[in-house]
């Protein structure tokens, strides 16, 4: 304490008494040569990687990776920041592809890469509470470059889904300043998500009829290639074999209604922090859905669990603190609800629908999002609270 | 045996990655943000549209890109200045001793860089600061402007709009810097 209150009210010193601007050095473009060993070394030492091996970034393989589009190598693709405090960094195709490259991507992956690039979302942030994020593939480049849809695509079996998730969290370290722990990054735990962030495409071509493709409920043409990004923290796996409903002596197993007890234990975090999730159901289970269950589009599943998702009391209270107070000076039904045990469940929507613009800067999005991906080798589902933020177009960046 | 060092493993990096990028105040030469008006260094002349890239949004996990062009269109300067503010309202306070008003009409389009592309921006006070041309901010006047004013115009993606913002700056600066959100930077003289 002492220290700080010197520092408050002893004399500047010279260097503190400089006015004017600040040019910050310029680094060198290039590392001098060495063995594969020592510059290995000498990337993880600087932080500059995930921690595993890179592909070392040469001239050459710069110059092969920028063959992946036709933008110009000093064409600024965004600014990315680490989190609200801090400051932007903005970065040229030249600059991601260093990351694509390191990251093990090859050029035909590249217009994906810059297209997450041109979201500015970091896929590190620097939140105590450790962010995953997830990115969905959407349209015919998820074929041109080969990605896995099917069996295992969340997990580590293709390279499309693994480097270009790879690349979002190197150029996110080292162009979005978001990667050093403990001055920015404050994640408690980290999140193993982090490595590739969930990057897979979305199996368009099992979706029910009448189910539009992600990138398509976003306003986008079939056709167009496109990345949507999420934000969240984890997911959490479904299925009918050990999903005691769905089990005898209940007997009749309805997947809309496994889901939602699912999604009964997303809580809100926070005052009027809507509750946000995503769904990633495997093509058998939305064909279940579809035929079996009513729902003819992704659409109408959504707006079911909005209306028919609700919280219990005690949530209710935190959520909604006004309400709390207006409750304590006797306003009825929610006076009534004081009195009810705490677990007991309320009409209210855990997932708020949309509202109209009301408040600068908040964005209008639906709270649940829905992505058919996986092998049809169970009808399984995972739902996380990932939380749709924006998409970009890869044709932009071919 | 003599260690063989094989010549593929001789690898000459490429180290862009550390470059330094981003703060508008502090760019590198050559890097994208030395582009005129990306920097205290290289503000834009008036007339001038400068490029950049701002957030929309609000909370951890809200925020989209958005692409904006502002350009510096006019400026009104002294006593001048002063008589228009004072005519858009009475209540409007002449600058204290040793300062000035300018008046800025500035230009300002915004475009979605992606979807959902819904974000509504609000121009505020606090992004348009005038720095001194020794590096310090002026506190930027909370008063009444003349119509149309571009303080506090809510912008949807697609939307251009022009209007006055002010600032008050030192009588003898003959060097002030007005600023967007100190990423674009405009020249007075």
């Amino acid at each position: 304490m002492q220290e700080i209150i010197g520092a408050l009210t002893g004399p500047l010193t010279e260097e503190e008494k400089k006015t004017g601007f600040i040019e910050r050095p310029i680094p060198p473009r290039l590392i001098g040569p060495d063995t594969e060993e020592k510059l290995q070394r000498l990337f993880y030492a600087n932080g500059w990687t995930d921690g595993l091996p890179i592909v070392l970034p040469t001239e050459e393989r710069i110059a092969k990776m920028l063959k992946g589009t036709s933008r110009l190598p000093d064409e600024v693709v965004g600014k990315m920041q680490a989190s609200s405090v801090r400051e932007f960094w903005s970065y040229t195709v030249e600059r991601v592809a260093v990351n694509a490259v390191m990251a093990g991507a090859k050029p035909e992956h590249f217009p994906v890469i810059l297209a997450i690039a041109s979201t500015g979302v970091p896929s590190v942030f620097t939140s105590t509470t450790s962010f995953a994020r997830m990115v969905v593939v959407n349209g015919p480049i998820r074929n041109t470059i080969r990605m896995n849809a099917g069996i295992g695509a969340l997990g580590p079996f293709n390279e499309a889904n693994a480097v270009i998730g790879r690349a979002w969290t190197l150029l996110s370290k080292n162009l979005g300043n978001a990667g050093s722990p403990g001055s920015v990054y404050m994640g408690s735990h980290g999140n193993n998500l982090n490595y590739n962030n969930l990057c897979f495409p979305e199996k368009e071509q099992s979706l029910p009829e009448g189910w539009k493709p992600f990138h398509v409920q976003k306003g986008f043409k079939p056709e167009e290639s496109v990345v949507s990004v999420f934000s969240g923290h984890y997911l959490i796996y479904g299925d009918t074999l050990n999903n005691s409903r769905c089990s005898p002596p209940l007997g009749q197993c309805l997947y809309h209604e496994s889901i939602k007890f699912m999604m009964e234990n997303f809580r809100s975090v926070g005052p009027y922090r809507t509750v946000k999730a995503t769904l990633l159901l495997d093509p058998t289970v939305a064909k279940r859905l579809k035929e079996s269950e009513g729902f003819g589009t992704k659409e109408k599943l959504q707006q079911w669990f909005m209306e028919n998702t609700f919280m219990p009391v005690w949530e209710y209270w935190t959520a909604y603190p006004k309400d709390f107070q207006a409750a304590k000076a006797g306003v009825e039904p929610l006076a009534s609800w004081l009195k009810l045990p705490a677990e007991t469940i309320v009409p209210v929507p855990r997932f708020n629908p949309p509202k109209p613009v009301e408040v600068p800067g908040m964005n209008l999005r639906d709270p649940i999002s829905i992505v058919v991906v996986g092998g049809e080798t169970l009808p399984v589902w995972y739902a996380g609270n990932f939380d749709y933020i924006a998409s970009a177009s890869v044709d932009n960046w071919k | 045996m003599r260690k063989k060092i094989l010549p593929s493993v001789i690898l000459t990096c490429l180290v862009l990655i550390m470059a330094s990028h981003a703060h508008s105040q502090t760019p590198a030469a050559g890097s994208p943000t030395s582009a005129t008006g990306s920097s205290p260094l290289n503000p834009a002349p008036m007339g001038v549209t400068v490029a950049d890239i701002i957030s929309c949004g609000s909370g951890y996990d809200s925020h989209q890109t958005y692409d904006i062009k502002v350009a510096l269109l006019e400026i009104v300067r002294g006593e001048q200045a002063w008589r228009r503010i004072k005519a858009a309202s009475q209540s409007n306070e002449p600058p204290r001793v040793g300062l000035e008003y300018i008046l800025a009409r500035i230009r300002f389009e915004f475009f979605a860089r992606g979807k959902p592309g819904d974000c509504i921006y609000e121009l505020n006070e606090e992004e348009f600061t005038a720095i001194s041309s020794e590096g310090k901010e002026y506190k930027t006047p909370s008063v009444v402007l003349p119509n149309p004013n571009l303080r506090g115009r809510k912008l949807s993606s697609g939307d251009r709009v022009e209007g006055w913002t002010t600032f008050l700056v030192g009588k003898d600066d003959n060097k002030p810097l007005p600023t967007f959100g100190s990423s674009i930077w405009f020249r007075l003289y």
